[in-house]
């Protein structure tokens, strides 16, 4: 009997031995996510302007390879091999942790959205993609000039990993430009910060221009233009003003001697929708409100931006209007708009200068 | 009494003083043959023993025939004994030479008689592992597909019954997964069938041949294997491993089917009747709210959801706001148009006669069904004959007439899929039904469309064997199979835009096969111990087919019915399809067998095969295998033991091949490119590069197995376990383009597959009882892993699926299971909105495709959506890998429990752990998303049918913990798709158990059958299909595509209901 228990168990064994484990006898591959060899960036040249977030998205190509991955900046360094990972610096910005919506009711309820955080001036996210904070400024990250020299050229490397291996993505540069805090900034020389002229050699300044409506020239009698010398000239200036408390903005409008307009003139203006502001302060010369900046907080379709909120949320939008009796006795409404966007927290103004001919509020 | 008396003491004192006087006694030769008492199939290998008592004494076995030829003592008691056979004894009267014995079956699984390399063997002494069914186990349940009666007997041989369309297959797999080319896209995404090879009393025949174009194949698309009619079957053997299938190696790859029909066997002519009347039943349909209800769902949906400008909309859009017009106020079950319960019969006449000279059989066929769904249906007729004639001991002619046509409607529909059905039966009930006055195109093309389809069959072999010498035998066989499909479909004007339009379809295909075959037996030693079989043949194939089609898009009326050619501009012709083929093949095998008392057994065959499907630099490819088997049952410490019948342990080895080439692929393709310079010229195409060193796929495979019956026959366990290699798989690699080609095809993909087996039976009660109960258990595990890919593809290949709106992409990663799916994950509902992710950057919520725009924010209610790269947007970057849309577990079980004459047998099959993409139920709930059926920009050109989701967790109001996002939400649902189908949240656990199969029979009485001139009446109630119990939401876990999709296009399985009984003269 004893012998036929040996049989017995020599049989299990046997069966045992061969029935676990086939893929350690066989050798079968383990599975591993994948990693292409055909991962790329559709963009190898960063040009972010220093001042502003920029999330340069969609550019990384996984071709399909397993997410998530690992992404790294490696080899900091400018064109001639000179370290470079000063532009890795951590700073302070600030991140979202709620959803802005434009319907908060004070500048606290804003800012509990939003916290603190520090981060490097250049990061990849989660996705791959480069992505360039506002804490990114000229003293570290030099801005461009009109012309590149190659040993000027911030490059990195992306070192990509996921369990199916390590990829290097070689030679992404990055040039920045100099900061232009608003938007739009067509005033602005983009390579020197100065006041921007119609050409290199020109004096004729370039300037930003509102929208307006329904407006007719006070000494004109005639439809007040944008920018038709006699029958109108109007100009925005964007601008900071000194000595502020670092939260607020101002709208003013000037007349073609550059006295203020008592913007309380502009009857029909919904001063309560204007911008999410809150504390508005009218005088003779201005209106002012506390904001949180930028100006939008986030690209979110409020009734404060342009399009309200079927637009896409990227740029606010103000708008001034008056009516008065017009010619006939029909009531002419006269309106002037811009939109705008402010990229650095402070007390920043937006005038509307009528340079040429003063807008018409009275009544014909 | 007196002399009775003296018999005894002559007997007695045989027995007793005999033993010392042998020489004394006389010796007589006695002959005979050995019978099963059902079949009337002789018994071959069958022990004869001699004398009483505890130790009769081993005097030889019955032949080839069954016969035997044993040379004992006048009067002897003989003991005939056949493993898994009631032990019979007999007792020679003085002067008796001739003894022909009937045993009994004594029901086990081990020890049938099986052929190998066909070769008759005892399966006693053969190493492979294989399974028998037999003939009895696929009658009593109509089917135009036998194999669908397969479904679940045999452990490892996966059959899916994923169509109900008569005369279609569903799917066929032994052991695993044996390629990785899928055609097409979203649900008629189609995986290359992998059927074993067949083969028909000693013919192979390609069960596949019928569907190499995936679901939308051209012609009728009727696998030869729906031809065969069930009642003409004997028995049918699934031969799993490689030494098993080796010796029918150049196509065997993918496991082996042996299918012998009945032969003749009565001395007195027999004519066998069987009829069956069946009803096949509407299966559940999709459920859906009729008339003011679905008017109300939709309005609620829109004043509850819907943006400002829709609520103007309600007033624009009659059959919304008109619900007093009578075109509008309906409720129509459209889906009742184009379903039916249907009443089908068949009837199948069997002659058969003659003796072991001459023996005959004639089988006269008739299968008819319409299908559930209108103008479906399939009808088949066939004749069937074989007979054997044997002039000498020596000499033996076999010869068999096969021929068959069938005829199959397909309404509109293409092959499996019915899109006509599935489109128009969801149009909205408020509309008016098909009636005399108002009928839609889509119906009348369902239903009007007229198809003259089928394949007509005719084959014949012709076998002979000569014994030159004893023991050596020479067997030539030739067959040739010839296969005509035709297809004539006419679809009337009034269902295709005012144009008549004719298809017209003609394919052939033909298969000459030769074998010629020497083998040689001999036994040595004391009592015949050492046993050796060497056999030889070569074998040769020629294959051809060719199939054109002819198209007249628009014909000029409703008469002009033939594809005549009338208007350049409309006839679209066709010409000769891919489907061409031209292929030879020629093999060279060696088989070799020893065996040591039935107990230690080696099994060697080596094979050449060459086929001109492989590359043309080296066409051969040598196929190896190897078995060994060791029936412990017989070493000594087993002989006398009470609960060990028999015992085994196996290990095979070998190798096998299919060529899976093209003639294309290997040889490219030549287009006649116009004139140049009045020069004809013919030029590659530049497709595909032709790859010349192209081989067949090539399957290595280890199996270990251990057999064994406890009890006498009151439990049979059979387990295998399995590695399965299958390499040199055939995969489209896709060139750069800046090669000139697009693609070319190489072997560079593998799949390996191992599992594990198990069949369990056991007739637990006594055999003299009068109850007699039956039950069989058998599972399967099966595990495949991705092994290779082309280098080029760095471990993963996408296929994309950009056409059919679908976007279930499949993706074959190197370490995966090898079929998975390429899907967004999916995590439930969102509770509220504020618990979708806010990007930190940007403040932006968590949006679907770009972040363009807020509308595309989710929101509660949204599905949660894994956003794998953090950018916190949700695009195609975010897909990821997941399922496996192959079967991990397969399996089934049978319960026979008989009475006296009556017998009730269940039968049950499952299947478990399978992804299945429930697109049925992502197309329900679809439905919601466009109340006001706008179509092509216009409101009211397509209103949809509306289906009740109460039964579903679905998200009405913030904080509910949901399954499936809010669907009555369609204004929002515009912007964040979330019933997108490529998403796990439609991939299901596609796990079933289905019984299969219920039949009820009863035998008359031998007396009352004779006394109305019969030998024998059994009737048989059945049902199949009858349960499905799974926790699936969508209509059927079964009723899915090969890869696990489950669309509502396909064509559901009926459950049928049938009363037959079988007459004997």
């Amino acid at each position: 009997m004893q012998h036929n228990n040996k049989y017995i168990a020599f049989i299990f064994l046997a069966t045992l031995v061969l029935s676990s484990g086939c893929k350690k006898i066989f050798d079968l591959p383990e599975e591993k996510d994948y990693l292409s060899t055909k991962i790329s960036y559709a963009q190898m040249a960063y040009e972010p302007i220093l001042g502003r977030t920029t999330v340069f998205g969609g550019k990384f190509n996984a071709d399909n390879s397993s997410f998530p991955m690992k992404f790294e900046i490696i080899n900091p360094r400018f064109g001639d091999g000179r370290d470079a990972d000063d532009m890795l610096t951590k700073r302070d910005v600030l991140v979202w942790t709620a959803e802005y919506t434009g319907r908060e009711e004070s500048l606290a309820e804003i800012e509990a959205k939003r916290k603190v955080e520090s981060r490097p001036m250049v990061e990849l996210r989660a996705s791959g993609d480069v992505m360039v904070w506002n804490s990114a400024s000229a003293d570290i990250l030099t801005p461009r000039d009109s012309i590149i020299l190659p040993q000027d050229k911030r490059y990195f490397d992306i070192k990509i990993t996921n369990s199916g291996g390590t990829r290097i993505i070689k030679d992404i540069s990055i040039v920045p430009w100099r900061e232009r805090p608003y938007s739009p900034d067509v005033d602005l020389n983009p390579y020197t910060g100065q006041p921007m002229t119609e050409g290199p050699r020109s004096k004729v300044l370039v300037h930003i221009f509102p929208g307006i409506a329904g407006m007719v020239g006070e000494s004109t009698g005639r439809e007040l233009k944008l920018n038709d010398g006699a029958n109108g000239v109007v100009y925005t200036y964007i601008r900071r003003v000194p000595n502020g408390p670092g939260n607020t903005i101002r709208f003013k409008f000037l007349n073609k001697d550059s006295a203020a307009i008592n913007p309380a003139r502009f009857n029909e203006t919904k001063w309560d929708r204007l911008v999410h502001g809150f504390n508005m302060t009218m005088t003779n010369e201005y209106v002012q409100y506390d904001v949180a900046y930028p100006i939008p907080v986030a690209a979110i379709p409020t009734r404060y931006t342009s399009g309200g909120i079927n637009g896409t949320g990227e740029r606010a939008f103000v708008e001034f209007s008056f009516s008065r009796i017009g010619f006939g006795g029909q009531r002419a409404v006269g309106r002037i708009w811009q939109d705008f966007q402010i990229f650095s927290k402070g007390d920043w103004e937006i005038v509307f200068h009528f340079k040429t001919v003063n807008p018409k509020f009275e009544n014909e | 009494m007196k002399r009775q008396l003296i018999f005894l003491s002559i007997f007695f004192s045989c027995i007793f003083l005999c033993k010392d006087l042998i020489a004394q006694t006389k010796k007589i030769t006695v002959t005979g043959t050995v019978i099963d008492a059902v079949t009337k199939e002789t018994i071959i290998g069958a022990n004869i023993y001699v004398g009483a008592g505890d130790k009769p004494q081993g005097v030889g076995s019955t032949d080839a025939r069954g016969r035997f030829s044993i040379s004992v003592n006048d009067g002897s008691l003989l003991t005939f004994a056949y493993v898994s056979y009631v032990t019979k004894k007999v007792q020679l009267k003085p002067g008796q030479t001739t003894v022909n014995v009937t045993l009994s079956e004594d029901k086990k699984v081990m020890d049938e008689v099986v052929i190998r390399g066909y070769q008759k063997r005892s399966r006693e002494v053969t190493t492979g592992s294989s399974f028998i069914v037999t003939g009895k186990e696929v009658q009593d349940a109509p089917v135009s597909n036998i194999e669908q009666l397969l479904q679940g007997k045999v452990a490892g041989l996966n059959v899916q019954i994923n169509t109900g369309a008569p005369g279609m297959r569903g799917s066929v797999n032994i052991r695993g997964l044996s390629t990785l080319n899928v055609t097409g896209a979203g649900n008629e995404s189609f995986l290359q069938p992998t059927s074993p090879l067949y083969v028909i009393d000693g013919v192979p025949m390609d069960a596949d041949k019928a569907s190499e174009f995936g679901f939308q194949q051209q012609g009728p698309g009727v696998s030869p294997l729906s031809l065969i009619p069930q009642e003409d079957i004997a028995s049918i053997e699934i031969l799993k491993d490689a030494t098993a299938t080796s010796l029918y190696g150049s196509r065997g790859a993918y496991g082996v089917i042996l299918i012998q029909t009945i032969r003749g066997n009565s001395e007195v002519p027999r004519i066998r009747y069987t009829t069956n009347f069946f009803m096949r039943s509407i299966p559940k349909l999709r459920e859906t709210l009729g008339g003011s209800l679905e008017r109300q769902t939709k309005l609620y949906q829109i004043e509850n959801f819907g943006r400002f400008q829709d609520l103007y909309g309600i007033s624009n859009t009659p059959f919304l706001a008109d619900s007093l017009n009578g075109y509008f106020n309906n409720s129509t079950n459209w889906q009742g148009v184009f379903y039916q319960n249907t009443y089908n019969q068949s009837h199948n006449l069997a002659l058969d006669g003659g003796n072991e000279k001459f023996n005959y059989k004639t089988n006269v066929g008739y299968y008819g069904e319409s299908g559930v769904i209108k103008n479906t249906g399939f009808d088949r007729y066939s004749l069937n004959m074989n007979m054997e004639f044997k002039p000498s001991t020596r000499l033996r002619f076999f010869g068999a007439m096969f021929g068959s046509l069938a005829k199959i409607q397909k309404g509109n529909g293409v092959g499996l899929l019915q899109t006509g059905v599935a489109s128009n039966g969801q149009n909205s009930s408020l509309l008016p039904g098909p009636s005399f006055f108002q009928a839609t195109s889509s119906v009348l093309s369902s239903l009007t469309t007229k198809s003259d389809a089928g394949p007509k069959n005719i084959r014949a072999n012709v076998e002979g064997n000569y014994e030159l010498f004893p023991n050596l035998n020479v067997t030539v066989t030739g067959s040739y199979d010839y296969n005509i499909d035709t297809e004539d479909t006419f679809t009337p004007a009034a269902a295709n835009s005012q144009f008549a339009k004719i298809y017209s379809y003609y394919g052939y295909t033909s298969n000459l096969y030769n074998r010629n075959n020497i083998s040689y037996s001999k036994s040595l030693g004391e009592g015949e111990a050492h046993n050796f079989f060497v056999s030889v043949f070569s074998e040769m194939y020629i294959r051809a087919g060719q199939s054109s089609i002819t198209q007249l898009e628009r014909s000029p009326n409703d008469q002009f019915q033939g594809p005549l050619g009338y208007d350049g501009f409309f006839s679209k012709g066709g010409g000769v399809l891919e489907s061409f083929l031209d292929q030879r093949t020629a093999s060279f095998a060696a088989a070799f067998n020893y065996s040591y008392k039935k107990k230690y057994i080696l099994d060697v065959t080596y094979r050449i095969d060459g086929d001109s499907n492989s590359g043309s630099s080296d066409p051969y490819a040598k196929n190896p295998s190897i078995g060994l088997k060791w029936n412990f049952n017989k070493e000594g410490i087993f002989e006398n033991s009470k609960w060990l019948t028999f015992g085994a342990i196996r290990a095979t080895a070998g190798k096998n091949i299919y060529p899976n080439g093209s003639l294309t692929d290997i040889y490219g393709r030549y287009n006649p490119n116009s004139f140049y310079n009045n020069y004809p010229r013919v030029g590659i195409d530049y497709r595909q590069i032709p790859n010349p060193l192209l081989k067949p796929t090539t399957v290595l495979q280890y199996n270990f197995g251990l057999d064994l019956g406890l009890f006498d026959g009151k439990l049979d366990v059979i387990f295998d376990t399995y590695f399965k290699d299958v390499d040199n798989l055939l995969f489209s690699n896709i060139l750069s383009n800046t090669l000139g080609f697009n693609e070319y095809k190489s072997n560079d993909a593998g799949v390996a597959n191992y599992g594990y087996e198990l069949a369990l039976s056991s007739r637990p009660l006594s055999k003299t009882s009068d109850w007699n109960w039956n039950i069989t258990v058998n599972g399967a595990i099966n595990k495949d892993v991705l092994t290779q890919l082309p280098a080029e593809y760095n471990g993963q290949f996408i296929k994309f699926d950009g056409t059919s709106g679908l976007n279930q992409h499949i993706v074959q990663r190197v370490g995966r299971n090898s079929l998975s799916n390429f899907l967004y994950l999916n995590q439930g509902v969102y509770k509220s909105t504020a618990d979708v992710p806010i990007d930190p950057v940007t403040g932006l919520r968590y949006r679907n495709n770009s972040a363009g725009s807020q509308l595309n924010s989710f929101q509660g209610g949204d599905p949660i959506i894994y956003d794998a790269n953090g950018d916190y947007i949700l695009d195609s970057r975010d897909m990821q890998v997941s399922g496996n849309s192959q079967p991990l577990i397969t399996g089934g079980l049978s319960n026979t429990v008989g009475y006296k004459n009556f017998s009730l047998n269940i039968y049950a099959s499952f299947t478990a752990k399978r992804s299945v993409l429930n697109n049925a139920l992502a197309e329900r709930l679809r439905l919601m998303a466009n109340p006001f059926g706008i179509d092509g920009g216009v409101a009211g050109r397509k209103p949809l049918a509306v289906v009740p989701l109460d039964d579903l967790s679905m998200w009405r109001q913030t904080g509910d913990n949901a399954v499936y996002a809010n669907a009555y939400d369609y204004a929002h649902n515009q912007f964040t798709n979330p019933f997108r189908y490529e998403q796990t949240l439609w991939q299901e656990e596609g796990s079933y158990l289905k019984i299969n199969q219920i039949t009820l029979s009863y035998q008359f009485d031998k007396k009352l059958a004779k006394r109305v001139g019969l030998n024998n009446i059994r009737t048989f109630l059945s049902s199949s299909n009858i349960a499905t119990f799974s926790k699936y939401s969508g209509p059927n876990p079964e009723g899915v595509t090969a890869l696990g999709r489950d669309g509502s296009n396909g064509y559901p399985v009926p459950r049928t209901y049938n009363f037959g009984f079988n007459i004997e003269l």
